[in-house]
């Protein structure tokens, strides 16, 4: 190796800027903050830990809350505020208490009758808007984060919400008040059926919620350990389009069946999730997935590639899954996996005829819903 | 954590952070959001930290999951509301300890820029692992744990990155 390029970047690239005084007091003053609210909250949830049990979906009058189109004018969200210049914001709201928060479903509306007042990607989609407060009056912190889905009778939660359902999500915190506009596709083709809004920390909808496979409903797991709002939402049945519904299922479906394609190569181009379904359990976290092989030359995708590669263990739980899957072209493709809280590391085993690959993956888990998000989206 | 123990780190380590969060974000307004999130982030997770452990790395690597994590973020709202995508930002406000002619000092800050501008036109993988190595002077482990990515991985990104810089910058050395 050439030392004159090291010699080179070692005198050229030093840590040349130097922050302001008073981006370092406004970060020591804020450190201070944080920690007064921490002996803050540790009191408050004391005291709401009492309540937790007793919840349940309560109507009130819409008082505090922003209304619905107000919450997309202050998120900036056109495409939402048009569809919510139509919708009766003054009638009463649905709150659920829980986990010392209070959340408010404060509407729902769709493009579809309005599509020429809308970009074209947004005219076939739904609109959820979903606020959620502290029960003791204070600020919802940055980096508190809710997502909000739709659920659909009949339908398992596990497999049909917002990460598989073409959803996207955008939030801002405004008076202490976190505001959310959550985006899918239209389902309103399902108005026929019961349709729900959840509100959950992550995609742990296997666990937070009962699917009756009978009647199709779908109810909140009292037991389940974490925020699971389940809120019952009506639509207008006249929307509902049995055709439309097995289009869209069939569709669907079928990103469900995209086959991989082989691969070898080494842990530093390892293949990304194009599909995945999640689920808490103990703190474990299970996959379903498959794995898109063909966008290695994508940039973005390579830069979540490198968040991910590992061989290290000391960021991550020892293993405590294994699964495997086969596919119908005869090659294996068998993935075990570990989680905690955290990150999650998948150890891949790709066997294709006598050639065996072997690469290990690991994921931030805050991450993971953003990611998906993103590449199912753009997938198809 | 203590008030005092910070004030302490960010005086050890303020520029180094600061700095890789410039040329990482390489606007000076997400530098600063950066810069102040890795910091409270940091005093959030303290009680993780050893303080045997390689402390700049450490933070280092909270500066890089946030802003990973911010690009996410970035894509998965861009679905709703297209943003204006950032624009690379040599600041003005770099420090020269550089005690030489004004002349010299001129050649030295144009060589910076070319190096500079080499760098940040490097793939983002590698573009990292080139900054952890010469500016924040980290070694291959401590590159490797702090990006949890193995040493050899690190090792060859290191060296690909090199050789593209060599052919870029080749003018400058030979």
């Amino acid at each position: 190796m050439n030392k004159n390029i090291d010699k080179l970047l070692s005198q050229a690239l030093t840590p040349d800027c130097k922050p302001g005084d008073l981006l370092n007091r406004r970060i020591i003053n804020q450190a201070k903050e944080i920690k007064d609210m921490k002996h803050k909250m540790i009191r408050a949830a004391v005291i709401a830990a009492a309540f937790i049990a007793a919840t349940s979906v309560t109507a009130m009058a819409a008082t505090h809350f922003l209304k619905a189109k107000d919450v997309a004018t202050e998120l900036e969200q056109r495409d939402a505020e048009a569809a919510f210049e139509r919708t009766n914001t003054d009638s009463d709201i649905q709150t659920f208490e829980q986990g010392g928060y209070r959340f408010a479903f404060l509407g729902t509306a769709s493009g579809v009758e309005i599509r020429d007042k809308m970009s074209d990607a947004k005219a076939d989609e739904t609109y959820v808007i979903v606020a959620a407060e502290r029960l003791d009056g204070t600020v919802i912190a940055d980096d508190e984060e809710f997502v909000a889905s739709v659920l659909i009778q009949s339908l398992d939660p596990f497999e049909y919400n917002v990460y598989s359902m073409g959803g996207g999500t955008v939030y801002k915190v405004i008076d202490g008040i976190y505001y959310m506009i959550m985006s899918c596709d239209n389902v309103e083709i399902f108005a026929d059926r019961q349709i729900y809004v959840a509100v959950t920390t992550g995609p742990s909808y296997k666990q937070a919620y009962h699917f009756d496979e009978a009647t199709g409903l779908i109810s909140r797991n009292e037991n389940f350990d974490g925020i699971n709002a389940l809120f019952e939402i009506e639509l207008d049945a006249g929307k509902a389009d049995k055709e439309a519904q097995e289009k869209y299922l069939a569709d669907l479906g079928r990103k469900d069946e995209s086959e991989p394609i082989p691969y070898s190569g080494d842990a530093g181009t390892a293949p990304m999730i194009e599909y995945a379904c999640s689920q808490f359990e103990n703190e474990e976290m299970n996959f379903a997935l498959s794995v898109d092989y063909n966008r290695l030359d994508d940039q973005d995708l390579q830069n979540i590639i490198e968040l991910g590669t590992v061989t290290e263990q000391e960021s991550v739980t020892e293993m405590n899954g294994q699964t495997a899957d086969s596919f119908e072209d005869g090659k294996t493709f068998q993935y075990s996996m570990s989680a905690n809280i955290e990150w999650i590391t998948m150890e891949f085993v790709h066997r294709n005829g006598t050639h065996l690959d072997r690469f290990v993956c690991s994921y931030d888990l805050n991450q993971i819903k953003a990611i998906y998000g993103y590449f199912h989206g753009e997938s198809h | 954590m203590t008030k005092r123990e910070l004030e302490i780190w960010i005086e050890r380590y303020g520029q180094d952070i600061y700095s890789f969060c410039t040329h990482l974000c390489r606007d000076r307004m997400e530098a600063d959001e950066l810069y102040q999130d890795t910091w409270l982030k940091v005093m959030k997770t303290i009680r993780s930290i050893q303080t045997e452990q390689n402390v700049k790395g450490f933070i280092l690597s909270v500066a890089v999951g946030l802003w990973k994590n911010r690009k996410r973020k970035y894509a998965w709202r861009n679905r709703i509301a297209p943003q204006i995508p950032y624009e690379q930002d040599h600041g003005e406000e770099y420090i020269s300890d550089y005690s030489a002619s004004p002349e010299e000092e001129m050649i030295d800050r144009q060589t910076k820029k070319i190096v500079w501008d080499a760098v940040e036109a490097l793939p983002e993988k590698f573009r990292i692992i080139v900054m952890l190595y010469y500016m924040e002077e980290l070694t291959l482990p401590q590159i490797s744990r702090s990006l949890h990515i193995p040493e050899g991985t690190v090792k060859s990104r290191l060296y690909k990155a090199r050789k593209i810089l060599e052919k870029e910058l080749g003018d400058l050395y030979e």
